[in-house]
């Protein structure tokens, strides 16, 4: 087990490291002139400057790259010694010219936003698609299961942005049950916070349930005629307890490879949603630096992202090898 | 030589029907006359927070560098200079603010001395003293490291030593500027006489700076505050949060107010979001303003509508919306002349939003100044009676082109509805017979990235522009002077232009002091280059509609910067 | 019965392939037909966009200020949005340009570019899961740690930051801006992050395929690699790899759509429903109709694919339980 646990997590590091090479090369190096990628649309000379010094444009690639990801173990300063120098603390993932920040700091400030609606959201879906598709399930052939199938299709064919502008257009225009979304502290108002945080969670739980709905339906349903649970069944047990005990964890494999990485790439930045309801979360941190063409947060944003979808799926493998012991042994 | 314009931010300024700024004009009982606090406004009540919903957030609050109207505004909250606009019930004066009077000018005019008010502190509790006020604009002399702000200081101030600025010359002096020995008042020596110098004293390069909280290029971070609120928390592009500053008197300052106890802004939500936002009404938005957003696609809701009669405010706005050509890359007057026939005024003012935001006008100069003002006709035609495209007109200027220039590039901001207003004008070229690629910039850039020469340069031009101050001055210069730009920075004369003939009418108007008469000349330079050199093409003046939330009151049309205005606004219980 | 007749009756009773079978299955779904038909119409709608401008003597970028009420914000006039003869469905606020043609031109243009991206990864992810999965070993292992690390990019985040660097790379070697050059750029970046889904099901299948005792048998007689592969293997893979194109369009589809929507997609005046839904984002409240128009369009099209998806699947392995 421990063996496989350490070979998983060796293999997710060096995924990590390879893709933050390419994402640095590619931001760095194909441009023309990163330095004035990384000045961005706001360029004045003086910035251009500063920029070349700190980025240390005329070293090797691979110093770059090194400086960079030493940079993140124990921080870096950039211009060390000048009058323009800038500090970087640990984990410094770059360092933002044009709004004279760390990324890290720029990311540590809407973190909070996206973990709001990752977290809601994810528990949201989960409920709405796991009880879905047992309902589903149980009910097989039904109208309830025509009507659960019939809205799961609808969730996976509808568009973010539509949604939530109808549901927007509903709840807050119209009958104005709810406030116009956005985000508060949670610790501060929280009230006010779960009602701002509604719509998004609403929205994204619609239309990502539709596939726990589909697992969770097709899997109880194919557990449920396999033979051990026709044993179970002739043994005596009810039904209620052959249904959630054996066929339910049977079918939770398949959902929790899919939830960690749904996951993985919510908590990256949900950046339609964040566009379309204006929260201040990390995917609108990187909308707002694409339009600015601030390459340094770019770089950290995706960055950041990528080490959430990795590490999902790290754990995501790591819990399947406890469910299903065949898979440690590949 | 002046420089001028302030580009467009957010709501403009506005000016009622009749413009003009009332200049107190300066008494010997000054002291007493100018004394604080601001009378008060009807209805306000002390308290509670105020709320901003902006789309972008400010390019500079740093006094050296801030060039934009609404930030102008705004961050005399925090920011005092000698002299401020007031508007108070419709009427806008400029006041004594630091200083003690409106200043005396002596010697033609080329060396002006104000009193300055005693006791007046900083928020650390220290006083803003005579040397602070100086060092603020010996500050603004520093090109190299505060880029952007108005270059009055540079262009006024008389410099025979060539003075850089404190960080190049740490220990230089810049003469032109005195302190009284007692501090209690200041005196500038100026190169040339300026009669309206009053008028520049308002701006951020005439503010104090305390040389010990001088931050440079960061100050725009953090800004030391002298006025009734300091900055609590900023974080750049994302929220802005200002609490009331304990050591500001209101009786040293007759042009402020300090209602709210907190005021938040936040940066980066949508055009859309905002709008319908503030028209729902709801949740923090009942405490809500926004300084550069206005009703667009929410205006046929609102107009006319009495339940929004108390939080919708439209006023004539001193902004004109318009289009330049760049000379340096559209060199055949032909095909500028093409380009002016061609723009259909009814889609580009209905891609703004309709007759609500604009009509159409032949000038950039408002009619409000009417010595300046005057009506002429664009590609043969008065705009106000036949706004359609003269696309006929066009093609023909088009042919009679010897360097046919048919690829243009059109660059716009990526703003409300400059999208589809710079669709409608590549529309309106490309029935024309040109083919026109659009060019998206960035808010925070966009007036530092066209003006650069020698790279990538936009053909035609969006723009806009409002005045510094009620005078043709504050436009026609800024915006056609050949001789403000660099050969690497057009500055604000975005169309480059540098014509022979109309730089000796300029150089006329330099040594003219009496008001009406530089206006005259000035407006004769604009339809001389409007009619002949086929540069500019003015579309419409703007209109400006605002709506605030149903807890706010106090929200006006400030009538110094053109700008919906938070000035005097309060929380109603 | 005498042998004549059985002859007959055996005739009669023909073998039929597995595709004859499936054909036959998907025939008779009605879901299946019901979705093609809507896939099909959706299709000519945009393939004979021009023949609409003809026919209405219009273009899908002229303005029509006379459709727009001054007054009331720049709004088209009339009820619906300005729906009425001349513009079928109405007009767009602002600008007065006939939605009809834009909502057909712009289905062209998110379609081809989603048709053409599904194809290009297709390709990619055929190719490589082919290779990946005859050949195992280190071949395998390479290009699955290659799926790996390609499916590790947050790809909307990356797409959106790496559209104007490309962009740039391509201006800097003397492509002209505009939507000549940021056209192919999206394709290829949809591609990018489109294959590895591609790579792994083809992938599935051809090691199950290759254990398979025709393969083996093949192999026994001799067959070379090359034969193996173009004529053993891929024949059997064309039906996973249908149902992964028909599943893959509709993400295609959103994907474009959502660059748009973000402001990485194409670019002003061109059309496109991406672009349409993020200008009528503002006036939702005052004339739902221009957002309704390409958000319904959108839904009913990806509803289509997904259910013929599911359908094609369906018919061609009925086993897969319902």
């Amino acid at each position: 087990m421990l063996s496989y646990i350490a070979r998983r997590i060796t293999s997710g590091v060096l995924v990590l490291f390879i893709v933050s090479a390419v994402v640095f090369s590619i931001f760095y190096i194909l441009p023309a002139d990163p330095a004035r990628l990384a000045c961005g649309k706001s360029c004045t000379p003086e910035l251009m400057e500063r920029i070349r010094h700190a980025m240390e444009i005329d070293q090797p690639l691979a110093t770059q790259y090194g400086r960079f990801v030493k940079g993140v173990f124990v921080g870096r300063t950039y211009n060390a010694g000048t009058e323009v120098q800038l500090d970087c603390a640990a984990p410094c993932l770059g360092y933002s010219y044009q709004t004279d920040l760390p990324v890290t700091s720029l990311i540590k400030d809407r973190l909070p936003a996206t973990l709001s609606i990752a977290v809601g959201a994810s528990l949201l879906w989960l409920l709405v698609g796991l009880s879905g598709g047992i309902l589903s399930a149980l009910k097989r052939g039904t109208l309830i299961d025509r009507g659960s199938q019939a809205f799961a299709l609808a969730g996976a064919s509808l568009q973010i942005y539509f949604v939530g502008l109808i549901l927007q257009f509903i709840f807050v225009n119209k009958l104005e049950w709810l406030p116009m979304p956005g985000y508060v502290s949670p610790f501060e108002m929280p009230f006010e916070w779960a009602k701002e945080m509604v719509l998004p969670w609403v929205t994204l739980a619609f239309l990502l349930s539709a596939i726990y709905s589909r697992l969770t339906r097709s899997g109880m349903i194919e557990v449920m005629s396999e033979d051990y649970i026709r044993t179970a069944r002739a043994k005596g047990l009810s039904a209620r307890q052959i249904n959630f005990k054996h066929v339910l964890r049977s079918a939770i494999t398949p959902i929790v490879t899919v939830f960690g990485l749904d996951l993985g790439a919510l908590l990256g930045g949900a950046v339609i949603t964040e566009y379309v309801f204006n929260i201040p979360g990390l995917g609108k941190l990187a909308t707002e630096a694409v339009a600015n063409v601030d390459m340094p947060v770019i770089t950290g944003t995706v960055l950041l992202a990528a080490i959430f979808i990795i590490t999902a799926n790290m754990i995501v493998d790591i819990i399947y090898s406890f469910l299903d012991p065949k898979v440690r042994l590949k | 030589m002046m420089k001028l314009g302030r580009k467009t931010g957010s709501v403009i300024a506005a000016f009622a029907l009749c413009a003009g700024v009332v200049v107190a004009v300066p008494s010997a009982s000054a002291a007493t006359e100018f004394a604080g606090p601001a009378p008060a406004v009807k209805g306000a009540t002390k308290g509670g927070t105020l709320n901003i919903f902006d789309q972008s957030d400010f390019e500079h609050l740093d006094p050296a560098r801030n060039y934009v109207g609404g930030a102008l505004d705004f961050y005399r909250f925090f920011t005092r200079a000698l002299l401020n606009y007031r508007t108070y019930e419709g009427k806008t004066e400029l006041l004594p603010d630091l200083a003690a009077d409106m200043g005396t000018a002596s010697e033609n005019a080329t060396v002006w001395t104000f009193k300055l008010r005693p006791n007046v502190k900083w928020e650390d509790g220290s006083t803003i003293t005579c040397a602070d006020i100086k060092y603020g604009t010996m500050r603004s002399y520093a090109d190299d490291v505060l880029k952007g702000g108005t270059t009055y200081a540079k262009d006024f101030l008389d410099n025979p030593g060539n003075y850089k600025g404190p960080y190049i010359q740490p220990s230089a002096d810049l003469p032109s500027i005195t302190c009284s020995p007692k501090g209690d008042s200041i005196t500038y020596k100026l190169s040339q006489p300026v009669p309206y110098f009053q008028s520049i004293v308002a701006y951020g390069s005439f503010a104090p700076i305390k040389k010990s909280k001088d931050t440079g290029a960061n100050y725009d971070n953090k800004p030391f505050s002298s006025g009734p609120y300091k900055i609590q928390t900023y974080n750049r592009g994302k929220d802005l949060t200002l609490i009331r500053n304990a050591q500001w008197d209101p009786k040293t300052d007759p042009t402020r107010w300090n209602y709210p106890d907190k005021i938040v802004l936040k940066f980066g939500a949508d055009q859309a979001v905002i709008e319908n936002g503030l028209i729902s009404d709801s949740g923090l938005y009942k405490t809500a303003m926004s300084l550069d957003t206005e009703l667009v696609a929410g205006l046929s809701k609102v107009v006319g509508v009495a339940k929004y009669k108390n939080r919708f405010l439209q006023y004539q706005s001193p902004y004109s919306r318009h289009y330049l050509i760049n000379m340096d890359t559209v060199t055949d007057v032909n095909v500028r002349k093409a380009i002016q026939c061609a723009i259909d005024y009814n889609t580009v003012i209905l891609a703004a939003g309709g007759s609500n935001v604009g009509s159409p006008s032949n000038s950039m100069i408002p009619s409000s100044l009417s010595n300046a003002y005057r009506k002429f006709d664009i590609c043969g035609r008065d705009v106000t009676k036949k706004p359609e495209a003269q696309t006929a007109a066009a093609k023909d200027f088009l042919s009679k082109a010897t360097v046919k220039k048919t690829d243009l590039t059109v660059a716009f901001r990526d703003k409300g509805t400059e999208k589809a207003r710079a669709s409608a004008v590549g529309a309106a070229l490309e029935a024309a017979g040109f083919k026109v690629t659009l060019k998206e910039y960035p808010v925070a850039s966009y007036y530092t990235a066209i003006a650069v020469r020698g790279a990538d340069e936009p053909d035609v031009i969006q723009g806009s522009w409002g005045y510094d101050w009620a005078a043709a001055t504050g436009i026609v210069l800024a915006l056609l002077d050949g001789r403000t730009m660099t050969k690497t920075d057009a500055k604000s004369n975005y169309s480059r232009q540098n014509d022979s003939a109309i730089q000796k009418l300029f150089e006329a108007t330099d040594s003219m002091t009496d008001v009406k008469k530089s206006d005259k000349a000035l407006g004769d330079i604009e339809q001389k280059t409007i009619q002949d050199l086929a540069t500019v093409v003015p579309v419409y003046m703007q209109i400006a509609n605002s709506i605030f939330g149903s807890k706010v009151g106090g929200v006006q049309a400030d009538g110094g910067y053109g700008t919906t205005s938070p000035a005097a606004a309060y929380i109603k219980k | 019965m005498s042998t004549q007749v059985i002859a007959e009756e055996a005739s009669r009773v023909e073998g039929r392939s597995p595709s004859r079978m499936a054909w036959e299955r998907l025939t008779k779904d009605r879901t299946a037909k019901v979705s093609a038909t809507v896939v099909l119409i959706f299709i000519c709608l945009s393939v004979f966009a021009p023949l609409f401008a003809w026919l209405t003597k219009d273009t899908p970028n002229a303005f029509h200020p006379e459709t727009l009420d001054s007054a009331m914000g720049a709004l088209p006039i009339g009820k619906l949005g300005g729906v009425s003869g001349d513009h079928w469905f109405g007009v767009e606020p602002q600008t007065g340009r006939d939605l009809f043609l834009r909502f057909v031109y712009g289905a062209r243009t998110s379609l081809s570019i989603a048709l053409a991206a599904t194809f290009v990864a297709t390709v990619i992810g055929v190719v490589i899961g082919l290779v990946s999965g005859f050949f195992g070993g280190k071949i395998d292992q390479f290009l699955s740690r290659l799926m790996e690390i390609v499916l590790a990019f947050p790809s909307i985040l990356f797409a959106l930051a790496i559209t104007p660097v490309l962009e740039d790379v391509l201006i800097g070697r003397g492509l002209q801006a505009g939507n000549g050059t940021r056209i192919p750029v999206i394709i290829m970046v949809l591609a990018t992050f489109g294959w590895p889904y591609i790579a792994r099901i083809v992938r599935g299948q051809v090691i199950s395929l290759r254990e398979r005792e025709f393969v083996d048998a093949a192999r026994a007689l001799g067959a070379s690699k090359f034969h193996l592969i173009f004529k053993q293997i891929l024949p059997n893979l064309w039906a996973p790899i249908l149902v992964t194109i028909a599943l893959n369009i509709p993400t295609m589809i959103t994907a474009e759509a959502a660059l748009t929507f973000l402001g990485a997609g194409v670019m002003a005046p061109l059309s496109d429903w991406g672009a349409m839904l993020l200008s009528s984002v503002a006036f939702y409240e005052v004339d739902p109709m221009y957002t309704a128009i390409p958000g319904f369009a959108l839904f009913f099209l990806v509803l289509a694919f997904n259910l013929l998806g599911d359908s094609v699947r369906d018919a061609l392995d009925p086993k897969s339980s319902r």
